[in-house]
C-alpha cells in the first residue's frame, strides 16, 4: 500500500479527471494515469485485507478476553458479520466495474453511473 | 474510475458498521467493574477509541468527494472563461458553412452481421452505417478499449473540413476560421456521455482522439465558421446561437 502512494502521488489516478484532460494526454501521461489506477485498486484490495483483519484481531482478543456470558455470545455473530462485510467488499472491488479494465480507461470516458450528479451537470 | 463514490460510501458504512459493533462489546464489561469513576472514564475513553477512527473514515470520505467535486468545478469554469475571452471583436464571422458528416467512417467492408434491431427510422441510415452499427453492437464490449483509433475516420474528418474550408475561402483570405465539431446522437446508440462540442481555430490530436474514440455511438457535426467581417455578434455569441 505504501509503494502505491508513493507511486500515485506524484500523478494522479484517473477518477476525477475532465475530458479536456483525457483528451490532451500524451500517450506516456495516459500509461502513467493507468499505472496509478491499477495500483490504486491494489491499494483498495490491500487496505480492505489489512482493516479488516485488524478488526478480526481485535474480536479474536476478545474472544479470550471477555467472561460475561451474554456478550461472548455477541462475539462470535460480530465476527462473522466482519468476515462477511470483508468479503463482500472484495468482491464488490472486483465486480462492480465489469469488464474490470474499465475502471482505468481514459477514452472514451468510462462512465458516469458513478459520478457526482455535478459532475454529470458539467460534462452533460 | 478507482475512486469512485460508490467504492468509497459502500466501504465507509461497512467500515462503520462493524466499528460500532467491535466498540460496543468492551462497554458492558467496564460499566459494572467497582472501580473509582474516573478510572472507568479511563477504560472507557481507551476503548472507545476507534470513535475516532470512525470520525476520521467519515472526514476522509467527505474531504475526497468534496476535493472533487470543486476540482471539476474549476475547471469548467476556466474552460468556459478561455472561450469567452478568446473571442475577439475584430475576428467575427460573416458566413458558416454548416456540413453534416453522417457516420460513413465504415471504410472496411461491411461485415456480415444480423440485421440491425435499431436501424428503422431517420435520416444518416445509410445500409453502411447500418452494417456499422451492428458491428458495434456486437463487438462493443470486446474492443471499445482495445481497438486502435481509426486514422481513416479522422481522415474523412479533415478532409471534408479542407473541402468545405476550401470552398468558401477562395474570395477572401481568412485570418482565423474556426472550426466547430458538434456531437449529435447516432440513432439508438445514445452513449452515456455527451462528447464536448469542439472548437477550435484548426483541427489538432486531441480532436482526433476525440473523433475517433467516440465515433461507435456519437456522429460529428462539423461547422466551419469563417472569421471575417464584422456583422454579427461576437464570433463565441455566433457559435452559441448555431448550436442553440
Amino acid at each position: 500500500m505504501t509503494v502505491a502512494v508513493h507511486e500515485i502521488g506524484p500523478v494522479s489516478d484517473t477518477s476525477h479527471l475532465t475530458m479536456e484532460q483525457r483528451l490532451s494526454f500524451t500517450p506516456e501521461e495516459a500509461a502513467a494515469h493507468q499505472r496509478s489506477s491499477k495500483l490504486f485498486m491494489v491499494g483498495w484490495f490491500t487496505y480492505i485485507g489489512l482493516i479488516w483483519s485488524l478488526k478480526l484481531n481485535m474480536l479474536y482478543v476478545y474472544r479470550r478476553v471477555v467472561s460475561v456470558v451474554w456478550v461472548s455470545a455477541y462475539i462470535l455473530p460480530t465476527m462473522l458479520l466482519v468476515g462477511v462485510t470483508g468479503t463482500s467488499i472484495w468482491l464488490m472491488f472486483a465486480l462492480a466495474c465489469r469488464p474490470f479494465h474499465k475502471l482505468w480507461q481514459i477514452l472514451p470516458d468510462p462512465g458516469s453511473r458513478y459520478r457526482p450528479p455535478f459532475q454529470q451537470q458539467a460534462s452533460g | 474510475m478507482p475512486q469512485s463514490p460508490a467504492f468509497l460510501l459502500t466501504v465507509l458504512i461497512l467500515n462503520l458498521v462493524t466499528d460500532v459493533c467491535i466498540i460496543l462489546i468492551p462497554i458492558p464489561i467496564i460499566l459494572p467493574l467497582k472501580i473509582s469513576w474516573a478510572r472507568k472514564l479511563g477504560l472507557l475513553g481507551m476503548f472507545c477509541a476507534g470513535v475516532f477512527i470512525m470520525i476520521a473514515a467519515i472526514l476522509r470520505v467527505y474531504f475526497v468527494m468534496a476535493v472533487s467535486t470543486v476540482s471539476i468545478y474549476l475547471t469548467t469554469k476556466r474552460v468556459a472563461n478561455t472561450a469567452n475571452s478568446s473571442s475577439k471583436p475584430q475576428q467575427q464571422p460573416s458566413g458558416r458553412v454548416e456540413k453534416t458528416l453522417s457516420p460513413s467512417w465504415s471504410a472496411r467492408p461491411p461485415s456480415s452481421g444480423p440485421s440491425s434491431p435499431v436501424g428503422s427510422g431517420q435520416a444518416p441510415t445509410s445500409p453502411q452505417t447500418l452494417t456499422r452499427r451492428t458491428n458495434t453492437l456486437t463487438t462493443r464490449t470486446s474492443s471499445a478499449a482495445a481497438r486502435p483509433p481509426s486514422s481513416r475516420a479522422w481522415a474523412s474528418v479533415q478532409s471534408r473540413i479542407r473541402t468545405t474550408s476550401a470552398s468558401s475561402t477562395q474570395t477572401r483570405p481568412t485570418r482565423a476560421r474556426r472550426i466547430s465539431l458538434q456531437p449529435r446522437k447516432k440513432l439508438g446508440l445514445a452513449g452515456e456521455n455527451r462528447p464536448r462540442e469542439l472548437t477550435g481555430v484548426r483541427t489538432s490530436r486531441t480532436w482526433k482522439a476525440a473523433v475517433s474514440s467516440y465515433r461507435e455511438t456519437w456522429t460529428f457535426r462539423v461547422r466551419v465558421v469563417r472569421a471575417n467581417t464584422p456583422k454579427h455578434g461576437s464570433l463565441y455569441d455566433q457559435l452559441v446561437a448555431l448550436v442553440g
